[in-house]
Order: structure tokens, then sequence, then C-alpha cells
């Protein structure tokens, strides 16, 4: 309590030594007798004493803090045990039905009911979806935290990565974990836990580079984490997204992710195209529909920029060689591209 | 009243033949089922499974399969005090129950049977501060509900209702966009066509689909086709007869529909055909259900597939029923 500064307990001050507490009267024999503390048995005989003679004073108000605070904690810890139970419940229940929604919502539901009440003092709106960070209307701000609330709420999003981990083991691609896992970490706000999901997304694509699931999740991690992405981060995730696809050239993920990454970052596609025409002498990348697919894009926005004929020229043999060759199950997408290409105005 | 479809496809004459006759049979007798343990598994989806067998029927050009007057009694028997319907007499309300029941009334022109103001003020009830939905009042939010609640309420014509703040929805729904260009459940969440095509069909309701990269997500959805002409929900996975409609109707509300494989596609729905029992299944081998029934028949209307009533890319009905309640020139 802001108001007792010392250690001294309040019943010990001078103007409390007239008030005589009334104990509690739980009957001969309780049915289930409550080991309350000392200092809560007393403050409670004081608060007694109050009601009963209707005293209306400065101390008697100043009191009522002191139990409401008190019944708060006590309440807590009723509810934390029960919330606790319930958590087990809810992981007994996902390991039998991983892909039913209502049971990762309720899940959801207690651990914000837990969130709000391990920190009463802070007034939240707990949001119903999990918002990016960026936007999201956080518990709390982390670093204002003291450092034991801290560590106990550092301490709840890891016992919860580490559960819907667990689940993501059994169906790495299980959209209600991920959508409850972006949650969990935006629900808290902007805490340390964020930079773990590097760490993990690439442990999950190291087991399977194939997996959309855990790339979109590394932009969520890398776009939302830290506040927003840095230069640092784009230069890290273009030679990230780079190594993946030089393994699997084929695989859409990683491309997605890479032009995206650059687009985030305000980075022009035309900055990859060394690395995209070296995959060209590559022998399994040269079939890739996305290396000539990114081809493509990079020789469009140099035509357009440079009003280059040449540029249009060398898109439309990507264009070309996409319909006729490496996708021409989308025969009649890259057609279009090349009718578009024809539009752009070029230097004479 | 069926009005054939205007636009079809050429079709590979070495493809399997449309076994109409024996999936108008087939979703007849869903309902005699009743000593099935599915049947009662499904229980909490019998309001969901009607409109999927309904409107499958409409498609082929069976309106009356199936008795319309049992039908509406057992709706009205499941819509609660509050407005809302639940998926089955006595379980609780939930906002795809009760787009499902008046899909289902609309579409037998049978809306005059419940209290529609009521059904408003259900979905009303369910917005969220941020603009979204909840599905029910355990309070649940997904792009599927947004798309739910203003689906019903553009049938029912009750979007200028002054509870309602459809800005902050578009915005949401604007929100859950990815950088691949699709969309997920909620802002961040992977793009998924099933999500895809709910926060388009919401963005095309509420006339705000210029928020859309037409060409990036009709390239990211076009995709989704695979080599054997299926169509996936998300890079990786398998191919599913179900996504022929979420990607198809995403694609046609982008007017993109043109840009995969359609033979190639009408022969993967045709060769996931159950010959023996009627019915459509996930994929060619699978046991059938009514879901991917419904969803394969759709897929073929919208692919111009000849001898089907035309279905509508946004609401999932005939499209002679938009065209009858006046929503048709809205898209």
């Amino acid at each position: 309590m802001a108001e007792q500064k010392d250690d001294v307990p309040f019943y010990q001050k001078p103007e409390w030594a007239d008030v005589v507490p009334i104990p509690q009267d739980d009957g001969p024999n309780p049915l289930v007798p409550i080991a309350y503390t000392q200092e809560y048995s007393t403050t409670m005989g004081y608060f007694r004493a109050m009601c009963r003679a209707q005293e209306k004073s400065e101390r008697a108000l100043d009191l009522t803090k002191i139990v409401i605070e008190f019944y708060r904690q006590q309440l807590l810890k009723e509810l934390n045990k029960d919330l606790k139970i319930e958590l087990e419940w809810i992981e007994w229940m996902v390991e039998e039905h991983p892909k039913s929604y209502q049971i990762w919502h309720h899940r959801q539901v207690i651990v914000g009911r837990i969130a709000q009440s391990l920190f009463p003092s802070i007034t939240t709106t707990p949001s119903s979806t999990p918002s990016t960070a960026q936007s999201a209307e956080a518990a709390f701000v982390f670093n204002d935290l003291s450092e034991l609330q801290k560590t106990t709420v550092q301490d709840l999003v890891k016992s919860e990565l580490e559960f819907i981990a667990e689940a993501l083991k059994e169906d790495t691609k299980n959209y209600h974990a991920w959508s409850y896992r972006q949650w969990v970490l935006a629900h808290f706000g902007l805490g340390p836990w964020w930079t773990g999901e590097l760490a993990y997304t690439e442990e999950l694509l190291k087991e399977d580079v194939r997996n959309n699931s855990a790339w979109n999740q590394r932009y969520f991690a890398v776009t939302n984490g830290s506040g927003g992405l840095t230069e640092e981060d784009v230069q890290r995730e273009v030679q990230f997204a780079k190594s993946s696809i030089e393994k699997t050239p084929s695989n859409e993920s990683p491309w997605v992710y890479l032009t995206g990454i650059l687009r985030k970052g305000n980075h022009s596609v035309t900055e990859i195209k060394e690395f995209c025409e070296g995959l060209l002498s590559v022998p399994r990348a040269n079939f890739s529909p996305f290396v000539h697919a990114t081809l493509l894009d990079i020789y469009e926005v140099e035509a357009k920029e440079q009003r280059s004929a040449a540029s249009v020229e060398k898109a439309k043999e990507e264009a070309t060689m996409l319909a006729e060759k490496v996708d021409s199950i989308r025969s009649k997408y890259w057609n279009w591209r090349k009718t578009q290409l024809q539009k752009i105005d070029v230097a004479a | 009243m069926s009005v054939p479809n205007e636009e079809t496809t050429a079709v590979d004459a070495s493809a399997p033949e449309f076994l109409l006759d024996q999936h108008v049979k087939y979703i007849q007798a869903l309902d005699t089922k009743k000593n099935d343990l599915e049947y009662w598994l499904t229980e909490h989806l019998r309001v969901n499974g009607l409109y999927w067998g309904a409107t499958a029927l409409h498609i082929l050009g069976h309106p009356d399969a199936l008795d319309q007057e049992q039908i509406v009694e057992y709706l009205v028997k499941c819509q609660h005090d509050n407005g809302g319907f639940g998926g089955h007499i006595d379980h609780d309300p939930h906002i795809l129950s009760t787009l499902s029941a008046v899909q289902i009334l609309i579409t037998y022109d049978r809306l005059d049977a419940i209290q529609v103001d009521k059904v408003v003020d259900y979905i009303a009830s369910l917005q969220n501060e941020d603009g979204s939905f909840s599905g029910d009042s355990w309070g649940e939010t997904d792009t599927r509900f947004i798309f739910c609640a203003i689906n019903c309420l553009s049938l029912l014509k009750k979007l200028d209702d002054k509870r309602l703040d459809l800005q902050k929805t578009i915005d949401y729904v604007v929100r859950c966009r990815n950088f691949d260009g699709g969309f997920g459940s909620s802002p961040g969440g992977e793009s998924h066509a099933a999500q895809v095509y709910v926060c388009v069909g919401t963005l095309t309701i509420l006339g705000a689909l210029h928020h859309v990269d037409a060409d990036q997500l009709g390239w990211w959805l076009s995709e989704r086709q695979l080599k054997n002409g299926g169509l996936n929900g998300r890079p990786e996975k398998l191919e599913d007869v179900c996504y022929s409609w979420w990607v198809l109707s995403s694609l046609s509300m982008l007017n993109r529909t043109h840009w995969i494989d359609a033979p190639k596609l009408i022969r993967f729905i045709l060769e996931a055909q159950d010959t023996e029992t009627g019915g459509i299944a996930d994929r060619p081998g699978n046991m059938p259900d009514v879901f991917h029934t419904v969803f394969g028949i759709a897929g073929l209307s919208l692919l111009g597939y000849p001898g089907l009533v035309a279905v509508d890319p946004v609401y999932c009905m005939p499209r002679h029923v938009i065209q009858r309640i006046g929503l048709i020139e809205k898209h």
C-alpha cells in the first residue's frame, strides 16, 4: 500500500490504540477451518470493529483500502488455484481434441483472466483477438513492472509457449495453436518473449523448411516483436530466406517471405536480381517457377523505372518460360502478365 | 425459376461423367440415416448440414427434393429468444447456424416464418469494440464470424442498422491482410483460402474491395492449384475439393477465375465423386460427405459446368435467389 510506507502495521500506530478488534467467529467446529495469516485476521478484526461502531472517519476509510487489497489477494489465491486446475484440464482436452477451436479459445480466456488477476492494479481491456503488438492494447508495459511482476509474467508466457509448442509437435500447422500463440505474444505486449520466436521458428524450419505456418510466424515476430522492422532485421532475414531458397528453390514460402520482407523494409525487389540470376545456373533451381516469377517482377520494375525496352524483352522471356515450360498450369496468368508488359512506355 | 449458367466451359471428354441423379439421392438419404452414429455426432451442425444439402439440391436443379415445410418448421424451433439460431433444437445459438438458417429460409422464400428483427438484434450484439464479430456470447473472434454477420445482415437488408460500425469492420478485415496478399483469421494469422473467401466476401458486400491488391491475391490464389488440378488452402498442404469453393469464389469476386486451369480442376472434382453412393469426397478415393458435396458442386457451377444452376460467388446461394432479393447488382 502506498499509504503504508514504513513497516509498522497500521494497528500498532497510536491513532488505532482505542479500537478493540473483534475476532472472527467460525463457531466451535468450523466445517472448513481457514488458516488465515495473523495479519489478515487482525486486520479483519479491526474492520469488524469499525463496521459494528458504524465509524465514519479518515482512519476507517484508510482501512477499507487495506481490507479490499487483502480480500483481493485472498480471492486471487483461491482463483489462481482453480484457474490452474482449469489449465490442466484444457491441456488434457487439447491432447484429445487438438483441432477444437472452442478449447483453444477457452484457454485464451482463462489465461487472460489469470493475467488480469496477477496485475489487478492495471486496468486492462482484454482483447478478444491476437492483435499485432503494434496496435495491441497490452495488459501493461513490461518495462514498467516490478522485478517480481516481470518474473511472474515471463514465467506465465514461457509456460504457455511451451504448452503450445507441445501441441505443434503433433501438428506443426495447427491453425488454432498458431492463433493462440500470436495472441499470447501480443497480449502481454512488448516483452523479452518475442526474441525466442526467431530461434523457435528457425528450429521448426530446420525440421521442415516447407512449413508455411512457421514462415508466417517468423514474419509476425520480426515485424512486431521489437516494435518494428529494423534495417538489421531486413538484412538478417533476407539472408535467412536466401539460404532456405538455395536448399529448396521451388518452395513458395521463403520466396513470398523474402519479397514480403523487402517490401515491408522499403527495399526494391531489384536488390535480389543477382541472387535470382545466379540460381538460373543451378540445375535444380532453374526449373523453379518462383525463380522465374521473381525475375519477371524484377525486370518489370526495371522496365518501368528505366523505360528500358531490353528489360521488357527479358521480362517477356520469363513470362513465356513460365507459361510454356515451368508453370503451364497457370499459363493464362502468365500470358496476362505478358499483356501488361506490352503497356509499359519505353524510351524510343 | 432456375437460371442455368450462361457461360459454360468445355469439358475434357475423357473426364468422368457428373453423377447428378446419384448426388440428389445421396443428399435426400442423409436425413434418413438416423441409426448411424455419424448422424448424432454431427448434431451440432444439423442446421449447417441442411444449408449444405438444400443449396446443393438447388444448384443441381432439384429445389423440391427435400420437404420444405418440414425444414422451415424445424428451423423455427432452432431460433432462441435472443434471435440467434442453434445448430439444432436446444443447442446454444451461434452466428454460423444463424447464417445457415437465414440462407435456407431466403432460398425457400420463407423469411416470414421467423422474427427477422430479433436476428438483427442478435447479430448486432456480437459486434466487438474493434469492429470484429464474435461467434457467440463466449466471445471467440474470427474473420469467419465477421463474414457470417455481414453476409446475414446483407441478406436481411439490415446493414444500415444504427448499432453497427461497419467502417471499423472494414478496418479490422484490412488489418488481417498479410504480406503474401492473403488473409488470416485475425491480424497476423496465416493466410488460408477459406479466410481469404470470408474476408474478400465481407469487403465485397461492404463495397470495400479496393483495399485488396487483386493481382497479388489473384496470383496467391492461383498458386493454390496443384499439378493434379486440385486446390489447396495453404502452401504445401494437400488439395481438397472444398477449396474448389473457397479459392474459386474468391477469384470470381476478383474477376480472375480464368487464371487457373479450369478443365483440370473440373476433372479433379469429378474424380472425387463416389460412384456407388453418390456424393463428393475431399479427394478421389475417400468417403463422401455433404460438406464436400455442396462445395464441389458449387465449384463446378462457378466453372460453368453444363447443366447446373448458377451459384452466387459471394453468398453461396443460387444466383436467381440473390437476383430475386435484389442484391445482384451490388457485385
